[in-house]
């Protein structure tokens, strides 16, 4: 046990953070959230410590635990939300949308379906390739591959609505 | 540097934008590993080959385990054998602490006496529950805060035991097949949307089979439940399974694991 603690605390400190910044995004910008969601997932690491530790896999184990609990959190609390932007057509990203503000991209994020956010997420955030990112989800590559494209075009747009609508409001 | 490395690396940036004003890490490292001993020790009393008595030990935490030995998972059945069975041997009142406390709770045994109707009422017409041989009840008893029930199930083609615990879920309850992992031949998730219950295989070299299901449900309940192929009965008198599954398929359990009648809170 004394040597299960120390390798897994040493693999804590220095990932916990890391693991924060995905979980963040994961959860549609909300730090409080996040940092549940890394302590659930760093108990569930814990417990597989070894056998995860022995195949070389505690990073992807932790990505899949992550978001796979990010996704069923995000399920339960904000199913009714998450239907607004589910179906929104695949668009070009509009030049420049000009979005300064960090508020701006975790609203957007925000919106997205949880499963969208997570496949933006991997691919995006974590340099997953579509393999890689259908493993963690447990989907296949075509829906990853789908689901990415409708995810970057949803946060397009949404990006792209509240640049128009500050515009809107400095010009009135 | 391709118009697709680009486009990733501008979407990577458009990501990082939502990272600013990072607050400081609020992460509690002893949370942490308070809580991976918890699961821990959860997790061995399944391991411990127990996993009948190790539901109720979770709901109820007075009974101590005993199980078939390691070497007796996932292998074949050694002919003429004695094999070692898994039993539950209630301790005398200077118990040790409970390996895993339950959550006092006001449960009511009319609530208990509700759910074994609802449970009776779920099971196949052939299908009865039964008291085990040590003549406990075969319905629902409130005991601790938690309502939990032990009984052989007979049916006309077979004969097994059932365990089920249901308790208010806590929170770092949750369904998923990681309790599960490295201890059973198999587990899936069954069901659809909320209503998913992970259900994990354990095979014996005794030939003795068992369902193991798991649900934290969005009403708040959790239901740990076992199924066997062999009834306490049997085991009691030295049997071996005389049919090679439980009595219920593994759809039908998680069903079950998913009954409203088996709701924790009324």
């Amino acid at each position: 046990m004394q040597d299960r603690d120390a390798e897994f605390g040493e693999f804590l400190d220095s990932r916990a953070a890391i693991m924060r910044r995905t979980a963040y995004l994961l959860c549609g910008g909300d730090w409080h959230r996040a940092e549940d969601l890394v302590q659930t997932t760093l108990t569930k690491i814990y417990v597989a410590w070894p056998r995860i530790r022995r195949d070389g896999s505690v990073d992807a184990y932790s990505r899949k635990i992550m978001v796979r609990a990010a996704i069923d959190e995000s399920r339960r609390a904000y199913r009714r939300r998450e239907s607004v932007v589910e179906d929104l057509p695949e668009i070009p990203a509009p030049a420049g949308t000009g979005v300064e503000d960090s508020v701006d991209v975790r609203r957007a994020l925000a919106q997205l379906p949880a499963g969208q956010r997570a496949v933006v997420v991997l691919r995006y955030w974590e340099d997953l390739s579509v393999a890689d990112t259908a493993q963690a989800l447990g989907k296949s590559e075509g829906t990853i591959k789908s689901q990415a494209s409708k995810g970057l075009a949803a946060l397009r747009r949404l990006l792209s609505d509240r640049a128009g609508d500050r515009a809107g409001v400095e010009e009135s | 540097m391709t118009d697709d490395s680009h486009i990733r690396a501008d979407i990577k940036e458009l990501l990082g934008r939502a990272l600013e004003d990072e607050p400081p890490m609020r992460i509690d490292r002893g949370e942490v590993f308070q809580q991976g001993h918890k699961r821990l020790r959860r997790r061995r009393i399944f391991e411990a080959g127990s996993v009948v008595a190790g539901v109720v030990a979770i709901a109820v935490g007075a009974i101590t385990l005993t199980g078939p030995r390691d070497d007796d998972r996932h292998g074949v059945p050694a002919a003429d054998q004695p094999q070692p069975a898994p039993t539950m041997q209630v301790p005398p009142e200077a118990s040790p602490p409970p390996a895993v406390e339950a959550t006092p709770m006001a449960t009511t045994d009319q609530h208990a006496r509700d759910m074994t109707v609802a449970l009776t009422e779920f099971l196949p017409e052939e299908m009865a529950l039964e008291p085990m041989p040590d003549g406990v009840d075969s319905g629902f008893r409130a005991t601790d805060g938690v309502y939990t029930l032990a009984a052989d199930v007979v049916s006309r083609d077979g004969e097994g035991s059932l365990h089920i615990a249901v308790a208010p879920a806590k929170a770092d309850d949750q369904t998923d097949c990681m309790m599960f992992m490295e201890d059973y031949q198999d587990c899936q998730m069954i069901g659809t949307g909320s209503d998913v219950v992970a259900v994990a295989t354990e095979q014996f070299g005794t030939g003795e089979q068992r369902y193991v299901a798991f649900v934290d449900r969005p009403d708040g309940t959790t239901v740990n439940a076992v199924i066997t192929n062999l009834s306490e009965r049997q085991r009691a008198a030295g049997e071996r399974p005389a049919i090679m599954v439980p009595v219920l398929s593994q759809q039908e359990f998680a069903q079950l694991a998913l009954l409203s009648g088996l709701t924790y809170y009324y």
